[in-house]
């Protein structure tokens, strides 16, 4: 869960996405990767986490496993962020694939990891081990901004991982640190590798079209506003080449902000009202993605 | 992955080879809400100048793919094939919205027709055919044209038990059931509530066209021959049309009218009072402007909703063709008004762009 912005609702969605999701009987393990301002244990009404990511990551020996803690809701657990190192954000190298990697051997059906704001690698190297990583976004120009922002460094970073076997190192190294280079789309990119080998060319546009972002819309205010997830993702093809999926809109609730003052998710505690309707929508639009009926 | 310049005029309007004409104004004026200049989705996305040519090709596409011959023709050249079928109700449909719009020479040629308001209900569509020309044809008594009943008010109120049918209502059905020259829903939820009522006369009207439109060898070029023996069926199958679609009508209607009230209050619903617009009018900005009052829509209203700036709205209504936006802009803003009051937004930009035009050759 991504976006780039703070402030735009990552870890409501996070929280409500989770029990959404726990009450359709998925096991979920949520994930408060955000490193430097942890607070999804607030959002789901857990005040003082017995086990956080920080013992985790300042005991070697510890398994991620100890430092999952249960949240109240059926189906539901929560690995809370690093609360008390004040230097988590900047974690080392071989600190984040210790961590990557006990993340991906969890057995649960769903890991869903609230991302932090920003765009450092710390925060995309999370984003793109993601089957569905999710884009939240709200109908404003600074939200917007980031938010391409955001997915354009994590496509790249992506690219990084493949860059290898096309010959591409320059042109994702300048893309990702350079100005000009920014403003390069996967178009150009494949063009490029095409020129040299076409068969090569084929091949990452196929790797390529496989990023293929997943887009919130948070506190929709009007109807006009219902529409933008679709015109983002009309123009992100357009312009950038690449596919994006709508996995819908929420509204605008006072609701929500009551339900955050009492540090309950609003799906459990307004299940009626407008944001929790569409956060229930978009845990289903989830599931029809993944072929999981019933 | 093809970046927008390479694709195809149905992959940058984002529709399907099939799409009828109304999908094809629709989906224009969804992407030109889109690409607007102060698009958030674009924000920092493209730079001005890649904005201005995709809007520029969008309207291309919109213009090739709103005639039947040009698109025809760039069908071909892009290698899209169509079977019969699908080219006999592209054609019908050109057919209908054709004669609504612009007199053909069939009717040129009879006196205009004494009205028979029996037989008018039971051809519908039809009428829109023959009627409306002939009506241009003579100028001296312009035939209203009732835009309040294209609006949901109008099939919401047909299935409701009771209620005579009133004579007008067979007017709305071939503004209705014309595609493009109605008002094209850009809302989902009116299309849904228009639905239920008209799927069944429509897709009855849709079908008998097909057919004749097959049966006639070139329909195209001679809409004469195959109309005139084709009238008898056309009322026998209208005829049961309405009676289909009442029943099932009846069940959403309940629902359909709870959408409608709340609609009422969405700012974006058009819910119009009559204003007689001939159906030969030359669309200036004189004739807008009257429009727009009689829908009780100040000038502030108008620009709020259409989201075009006052001053453009105000030079539009004022034909100060000196003073309005370039021609790529300007298009799209007039079928946003056009929309806006109701009418049809490809019939009044190209009015009105013609008007623009020639006011520019007398001032050189």
């Amino acid at each position: 869960m991504g976006g780039g912005k703070g402030g735009i609702g990552k870890s409501l969605v996070s929280s409500n996405l989770g029990v959404a999701l726990a009450n359709r009987g998925q096991r979920v393990l949520l994930v408060d990767a955000d490193l430097g301002g942890a607070n999804l244990h607030t959002c789901l009404g857990v005040s003082q986490p017995t086990a956080t990511l920080s013992d985790f990551m300042l005991r070697p020996k510890a398994r991620l496993e100890d430092v999952i803690v249960p949240t109240g809701v059926t189906n539901l657990s929560l690995i809370a962020g690093a609360l008390d190192v004040l230097d988590a954000a900047n974690i080392k190298y071989a600190q984040k694939q210790r961590l990557l990697r006990g993340l991906q051997t969890q057995s649960v059906d769903y890991l869903i990891i609230d991302l932090g704001a920003g765009s450092s690698f710390n925060t995309l190297d999370f984003f793109i081990i993601a089957d569905h990583g999710v884009l939240v976004l709200l109908p404003e120009p600074t939200s917007v901004e980031n938010a391409y922002r955001f997915v354009k460094a994590a496509f790249y970073r992506r690219l990084q991982q493949v860059e290898a076997q096309y010959g591409i190192e320059h042109l994702v190294e300048r893309a990702l640190s350079t100005r000009e280079g920014a403003a390069r789309t996967p178009f150009e990119i494949i063009q490029h590798v095409r020129q040299q080998n076409a068969a090569l060319g084929e091949r990452l546009e196929k790797e390529l079209t496989a990023f293929r972002v997943k887009l919130v819309l948070n506190q929709a205010r009007s109807d006009g506003d219902l529409n933008v997830g679709a015109a983002v993702v009309s123009a992100w093809k357009k312009f950038f080449g690449l596919e994006m999926d709508d996995l819908g809109a929420i509204r605008y609730d006072d609701e929500a902000w009551r339900a955050v003052r009492r540090r309950r998710p609003i799906v459990l505690e307004r299940p009626d009202s407008p944001a929790a309707m569409g956060l229930q929508a978009i845990a289903d639009r989830l599931l029809a993605l993944d072929g999981v009926t019933g | 992955m093809k970046h927008f310049e390479q694709q195809s005029y149905y992959e940058l309007l984002e529709i399907q080879v099939t799409a009828t004409e109304e999908q094809i104004l629709d989906a224009y004026a969804r992407a030109m809400e889109t690409y607007a200049p102060d698009s958030i989705a674009v924000y920092t996305l493209a730079d001005p100048g890649q904005l201005e040519i995709l809007r520029q090709r969008l309207t291309l596409a919109m213009e090739t793919l709103s005639e039947l011959d040009k698109r025809l023709r760039y069908d071909q050249s892009i290698g899209v094939k169509r079977s019969a079928g699908e080219l006999a109700l592209l054609r019908a449909e050109s057919l209908k919205r054709a004669a609504g719009a612009e007199p053909t020479p069939e009717v040129e040629a009879k006196p205009a027709a004494e009205k028979e308001p029996e037989e008018e209900v039971l051809e519908a569509v039809e009428v829109v055919a023959e009627e409306e020309p002939v009506a241009e044809q003579t100028p001296a008594e312009p035939e209203p044209v009732a835009a309040a009943l294209v609006q949901p008010a109008a099939p919401a109120r047909a299935p409701m038990p009771g209620m005579s049918r009133p004579a007008s209502h067979s007017r709305s059905i071939p503004l209705v059931s014309r595609p493009g020259t109605a008002v094209p829903p850009p809302l989902p939820a009116r299309s849904a509530l228009r639905a239920p009522v008209h799927a069944a006369a429509e897709a009855a009207a849709r079908q008998r066209l097909a057919a004749e439109a097959a049966a006639a060898a070139p329909p195209a070029s001679e809409p004469e021959k195959g109309r005139a023996p084709s009238r008898p069926v056309a009322a026998q199958q209208l005829g049961e049309a309405p009676v289909l679609s009442q029943a099932a009508a009846i069940a959403t209607a309940e629902s359909a009218l709870a959408q409608v009230a709340g609609k009422a209050r969405d700012s974006r619903t058009r819910l119009k009072t009559v204003v007689d617009v001939p159906s030969d009018a030359e669309f200036n900005g004189e004739l807008l402007r009257r429009i727009r009052e009689g829908r009780s829509l100040s000038l502030q209203m108008l620009a709020d909703r259409t989201r075009i700036s006052s001053r453009h709205v105000e030079a539009i209504e004022a034909d100060r063709y000196g003073s309005l936006p370039a021609a790529v802009y300007l298009r799209g803003m007039l079928m946003s008004i056009a929309r806006e009051l109701g009418l049809d937004p490809l019939r009044v930009s190209r009015s009105y762009m013609t008007l623009v035009s020639e006011g520019e050759k007398k001032r050189r």
